[in-house]
């Protein structure tokens, strides 16, 4: 028998929480934007994604609770100098008085703070510390981390860091939109654009997986055109940088839900509303329908077509979780 | 300077060219005292006759990125056998891995235990590391530039405002907390990449610093077809905010940066020099 998954999905204000609720979302997870400081405390840059200010923060809090949905604060930079680990400390407090319920954390450095300051606090590992497999999850589990979100990794791998860590939540994420690297060891930076404004009016200070390469291919030295291969791997580029479509893990679900996962998160700070709804109620379809299959093949075929008539175009086989092969 | 990456890092004469060049930049005044690691993905490149192997103070062995290429256990014994007899220390680099990955690093742990109980091994990952701690107390870790992270966008120089570029300047060393989780992993060396914004690191490690490629990225798309294709393309990468290119090869991208412009007033006493772009 399958597990019923949960569905994380971002929120960023306090009237988005009814429309999600409705929309099948189980649990809410969002940035925070500090008042003072003008570099993004988290993975997403300002101030886009994330909740504008504390009082936004509490009014969603209150108001999810109230249906049952919990709110996990993202804390997931990469790095935090030690006086951006000042700054955390004072806006943790005011979320744990505000009842938030879990911090989803990517630093060390922040999760030695806290094991310092020993304050109870639910932790959630993000895939931006990249816990690649049942070692690393070992290793953080140190900090008392009790949900880890995993990477990219491929559904063997993710079953297989299940079976070492029974006890232990997992996440997955399900629909990506933007980033085709591992989040948490890339080091282009998200945040660029809001510090150059010439380059960023013309469109060159955009993630740079969002940017438009001219690509070349090198081969044994010799530098050459090679047009297939040029026009397969830049309609990947294309498909994957440039927001064409989702990189998506609903066929997985079937297995997913078989192997024990807890939740799967729709990655959705950047997008508007209408495109979060959607990529919520399509996440929802499919973990409701998992179900009435017996077999992953039909649940693949009911997947794709439920994709193309939720996005308007094809998934591509453009999937979170496989490599994806530069010629087809 | 400009790099013309597509011929001076694939023809293999050019490139002994430029390792001898770089060596003698090296044993300038300013350099007094740094070691000179050379690093290399497979045994043979060792003993093939043109590499001025006996320049260098250290050979690192193994690859950091990508867990296909971990070589084999005979691929190891080689260069134990070619460090035995130039009497030079072996540093094992190992890569982001999954669980199949750290199956494949276990019985080159077991080999290179056997040849130095007290061998350097650089981590890049932090299953890599627990395992380690558990299986293999006695190596020295080294802590990999993939996990001491810097902001490394090739775009930071273009920012005007000297104060936010700062911002983008430093790396997790400049954090108490961090540097006070090394000591406790006893970690006494970290590595960095040679970032043309970055500030000289003051956290009391010794530093090794990478060069010329800087590692930005990596994922689990391969741009290759087959592991043998990987070993002989990549691509560039052009945009016009990203100098001269990026290098996109197997599942990671680079930029280079051939400016050795900051090891004054640093602790950065070893240079890891890397004739091919790594996987």
């Amino acid at each position: 028998m399958s597990n019923r998954i949960k569905i994380a999905i971002s929120i960023s204000e306090a009237d988005e929480v009814m429309d999600l609720v409705r929309d099948g979302a189980d649990e809410f997870y969002c940035g925070i934007n500090h008042p003072e400081y003008s570099f993004a405390l988290n993975r997403r840059e300002m101030p886009h994604g994330n909740v504008p200010t504390l009082e936004e923060l509490q009014k969603i809090v209150q108001l999810a609770h109230e249906h049952g949905r919990p709110v996990y604060a993202t804390l997931n930079k990469t790095f935090y100098t030690g006086p951006e680990l000042e700054i955390l400390r004072e806006l943790i407090d005011h979320l744990k008085e505000f009842g938030v319920d879990a911090l989803i954390v990517s630093d060390i450095g922040l999760m030695e703070m806290l094991r310092e300051s020993a304050n109870g606090w639910r932790l959630h590992l993000s895939s931006v510390a990249a816990p690649m497999n049942s070692w690393s999850v070992k290793f953080f589990r140190q900090y008392g981390v009790e949900r880890v979100i995993l990477p990219r990794l491929h559904t063997n791998e993710i079953k297989n860091i299940r079976a070492e860590h029974p006890d232990l939540e997992i996440e997955v994420l399900a629909l990506a939109w933007y980033c085709p690297n591992y989040d948490g060891i890339c080091s282009f930076q998200h945040d660029l654009k809001s510090f150059n404004d010439a380059a960023y009016e013309r469109g060159l200070m955009d993630n740079a997986c969002c940017l438009e390469y001219q690509i070349e291919m090198i081969n044994d030295g010799d530098p050459q055109r090679d047009d297939f291969f040029i026009n397969s791997i830049g309609k990947r580029f294309s498909n994957v940088y440039l927001r064409m479509s989702a990189a998506c893990e609903g066929c997985s679900v079937f297995q997913l839900s078989h192997s024990g996962i807890n939740s799967l998160k729709v990655v959705s700070r950047l997008l508007n509303r209408q495109q979060k709804r959607r990529c919520l109620q399509f996440m929802k379809k499919c973990v409701d329908a998992v179900e009435s299959f017996g077999k992953e093949s039909e649940f693949t075929f009911f997947v794709k077509k439920l994709y193309k008539s939720s996005f308007g175009f094809d998934c591509n086989n453009n999937c979170y979780m496989n490599p994806v092969k530069a010629r087809p | 300077m400009t790099v013309n990456t597509q011929l001076e890092y694939h023809e293999r004469d050019r490139l002994v060219e430029k390792a001898i060049a770089f060596l003698r930049t090296l044993n300038g005044e300013m350099y007094r005292g740094v070691q000179k690691a050379l690093y290399v993905q497979a045994a043979d490149v060792l003993t093939e006759g043109d590499l001025p192997v006996g320049e260098f103070d250290r050979i690192y062995f193994g690859v950091e990125f990508c867990e296909r290429r971990i070589p084999s256990v005979h691929q190891l014994e080689k260069a134990i056998s070619i460090c035995r007899e130039d009497g030079k220390p072996l540093t094992l680099v190992t890569p982001i891995v999954t669980d199949w990955g750290l199956k494949r690093l276990n019985p080159l742990f077991g080999r290179l235990m056997e040849y130095d109980e007290h061998a350097e091994v650089v981590v890049n990952e932090y299953g890599t590391l627990m395992f380690l701690r558990e299986k293999f107390p006695s190596f020295k870790v080294v802590m990999g530039r993939v996990l001491i992270r810097q902001k490394k966008d090739p775009r930071v120089p273009l920012i005007h405002d000297e104060k936010i570029r700062g911002y983008f300047s430093g790396s997790v060393l400049d954090s108490a907390y961090f540097c006070k989780f090394l000591h406790g992993q006893n970690t006494r060396r970290v590595e960095l990449d040679n970032l043309p914004h970055a500030q000289p690191p003051q956290a009391d490690f010794s530093v090794s610093l990478y060069y010329p490629f800087v590692f930005i990225t990596t994922s689990r798309n391969c741009v290759a077809e087959t592991c043998d294709e990987c070993a002989r393309v990549h691509y560039m990468l052009y945009h016009p905010t990203m100098g001269d290119g990026l290098i996109f090869y197997g599942r990671s991208q680079f930029f280079v940066n051939l400016n050795l412009n900051w090891l004054e007033n640093s602790r950065i006493d070893r240079i890891v020099y890397q004739f091919y772009v790594p996987l």
